[in-house]
């Protein structure tokens, strides 16, 4: 059973809105996962109903073979599932560093041990010589690998990145793919939502495209760049 | 073991000596106090230390936690309720008193957490004063507590003034005060210091990024609570021991305690360790001063000492907008404590030991 993540049939409303329509998606261990579609494909919605933040209205989620269907964020942070949010939230008045070691302590008790850790993981994504900075003063590039830094730092097997390189410059966005390429020959299992198409394309070995909801394709980022309904999607259809 | 030592380490230096130092100071002030006769120096240090306990109990759920309490006059009132009816109906010691008091108050904590930290900001702390509110009207009209009139506890004769805790004039009472100050202040260092303290502030930063991190903001906040009321709870039975009265306006009043603890510690500074104490030692004695040398002398200036501590509070929001140690950490007057392990210094910390 390598299979790490199912969705079978989720579905989530918000008043007459199906955000997320009946999406059965399937994630193997050890895979790199792109998820993207246009604004309000229901891309954040899927993953805050797999991160726990939603409960689906129908479905069920399984978390390595466990049913974690309406679990809460926390408990899915114990099992193994890191995520980071599409709008950064670093706690603010602690510093980087602190930030970090809080992450850390969900798999120790030992502040000396969780601090080692803590400057080891700022070290990895290059934010060593901020780490005693308060959170509030990094810049967004800085935020985001806070956020990277922090779902890292819990250890997890699967790490879900809500649109880590929005906003980034091209040097900033690259740095930023060559560390999630790293992440993900250390072995740990990858779903990113993004609307950067270059990055996604980039890194992912497999992409899944949401459309008002609804999967619309899967496959390689070739077979899925080459998909007529995919283009149509994103580019609108022709006239004539 | 090896905690206690790597947080011992953090005393070495200019910050023992000091700790020292003021422990010297407030453990002879008494003395000399008693000696000169002044009662009424006495009394308001006694209410500093009194209100330092409250407001560092409270600011342990507020700064840490982030949650904003209205009702802390609830765990007051319990704690003092228990040890008076302990003393009057059980024969009981008020020294176990007092901690009965508090526990009971930690677990009437308990219980309103449950309901209350259903609820977020604004929520918590209406909904948290409007539990006190009920207190209060359930306590007036009941007989077996005394009702409005309140419960009074008589003098006893000199063989049990010791079982009893009772002392003439108010300075011994101060070492009371002091001693449960102390032992507030370990306990709440050594939570602070700790994988607790670490998520209280991480739910104070922001609750859903906590969540993400595995951290279960219900279980800490209670935790916090717990720690909250029972020490909230402590001081209502300290000060039954010291003034041997209590009624419901006294015990659950909104403003004279659940307003005034919130206010030492913001004006001190709830981001700091020991902001509550700096607030409630900068705000006793002006109510207390104001009050018996101001207002009881000249009648038509009744309520001035509520109205300097209303400037007060207006002067310290506009120039230490984070408390008066806010200020001194800005200004680099003190430092705020780092996360880093005690036992590593701040030279290899920074660097890269």
């Amino acid at each position: 059973m390598d299979e790490i993540l199912k969705c079978d049939g989720v579905t989530k409303r918000f008043g007459g809105l199906v955000a997320v329509d009946n999406v059965s998606i399937s994630v193997k261990k050890g895979e790199f996962v792109g998820l993207i579609g246009p604004n309000g494909a229901g891309k954040t919605t899927l993953f805050n109903c797999i991160s726990g933040y939603y409960k689906p209205d129908k479905g069920r989620i399984y978390f390595k073979g466990m049913d974690v269907t309406g679990k809460p964020p926390y408990v899915l942070a114990k099992l193994g599932m890191g995520r980071t949010f599409q709008i950064v939230k670093p706690l603010p008045r602690l510093t980087v560093l602190e930030n970090v070691i809080i992450s850390v302590l969900l798999k120790t008790e030992d502040i000396e041990d969780a601090y080692k850790k803590a400057v080891d993981m700022l070290d990895y994504v290059g934010l060593r010589d901020k780490m005693l900075l308060p959170a509030r003063s990094l810049n967004v590039a800085e935020k985001k690998r806070l956020e990277l830094a922090r779902a890292l730092a819990l250890d997890p097997e699967l790490l879900l990145l809500d649109e880590v390189v929005a906003g980034l410059n091209p040097t900033e966005t690259d740095n930023m793919l060559n560390l999630l390429r790293d992440i993900h020959k250390k072995g740990h299992t990858i779903i990113m939502v993004e609307h950067v198409m270059r990055a996604v394309m980039n890194v992912s070995e497999r992409i899944i495209v949401l459309h008002h909801g609804k999967v619309i394709a899967k496959g390689t980022p070739s077979e899925v760049a080459n998909n007529p309904q995919v283009i149509e999607v994103y580019l609108g259809k022709e006239v004539v | 073991m090896m905690r206690l030592k790597s947080i011992l380490v953090e005393f070495r230096g200019t910050k023992g000596y000091l700790i020292i130092g003021i422990s010297l100071v407030l453990i002879l002030l008494p003395i000399l106090f008693m000696t000169l006769d002044l009662p009424f120096p006495a009394n308001v240090l006694f209410l500093c230390l009194l209100y330092s306990i409250m407001a560092m109990a409270w600011n342990l759920l507020f700064g840490y936690c982030g949650q904003f309490s209205l009702g802390h006059s609830i765990f007051f009132g319990l704690g003092a309720y228990t040890t008076m009816i302990g003393m009057l109906y059980y024969n009981l010691t008020p020294w176990i008193g007092i901690f009965v008091g508090g526990f009971i108050a930690a677990l009437s904590g308990l219980g309103l957490g449950v309901i209350l930290f259903r609820l977020r900001s604004h929520w918590f702390a209406l909904a948290s004063m409007a539990i006190q509110e009920m207190f209060l009207l359930l306590f007036i009209p009941w007989t077996w507590v005394g009702g409005s009139a309140g419960l009074q506890a008589p003098i006893v004769s000199p063989d049990k003034a010791l079982y009893f805790a009772q002392y003439a004039g108010p300075y011994l009472y101060i070492y009371i005060a002091l001693g449960i100050l102390a032992i507030e202040l370990i306990i709440f260092y050594i939570i602070v210091n700790s994988k607790w303290g670490y998520y209280f502030q991480a739910i104070r930063e922001d609750e859903d990024a906590a969540k993400s991190l595995g951290i279960n903001p219900f279980k800490y906040k209670m935790v916090a609570m717990f720690f909250s009321a029972l020490f909230t709870g402590i001081a209502g039975g300290i000060y039954v021991i010291r003034f041997r009265f209590i009624d419901p306006f006294v015990a659950f009043n909104l403003i004279t305690i659940a307003v005034y603890i919130l206010v030492a510690a913001i004006i001190g500074g709830v981001y700091s360790f020991i902001g509550p104490i700096v607030g409630s030692f900068i705000f006793m004695p002006i109510t207390e001063y104001v009050r018996v040398y101001i207002v009881s002398r000249f009648p038509r200036y009744y309520g001035l000492q509520v109205f300097s501590i209303g400037l007060v509070v207006l002067i310290i929001s506009l120039i230490a907008p984070e408390g008066v140690m806010g200020l001194l950490e800005k200004r680099g007057i003190v430092r705020r404590r780092l996360a880093i392990p005690i036992t590593l210094s701040n030279k290899e910390v920074v660097e890269g030991g």
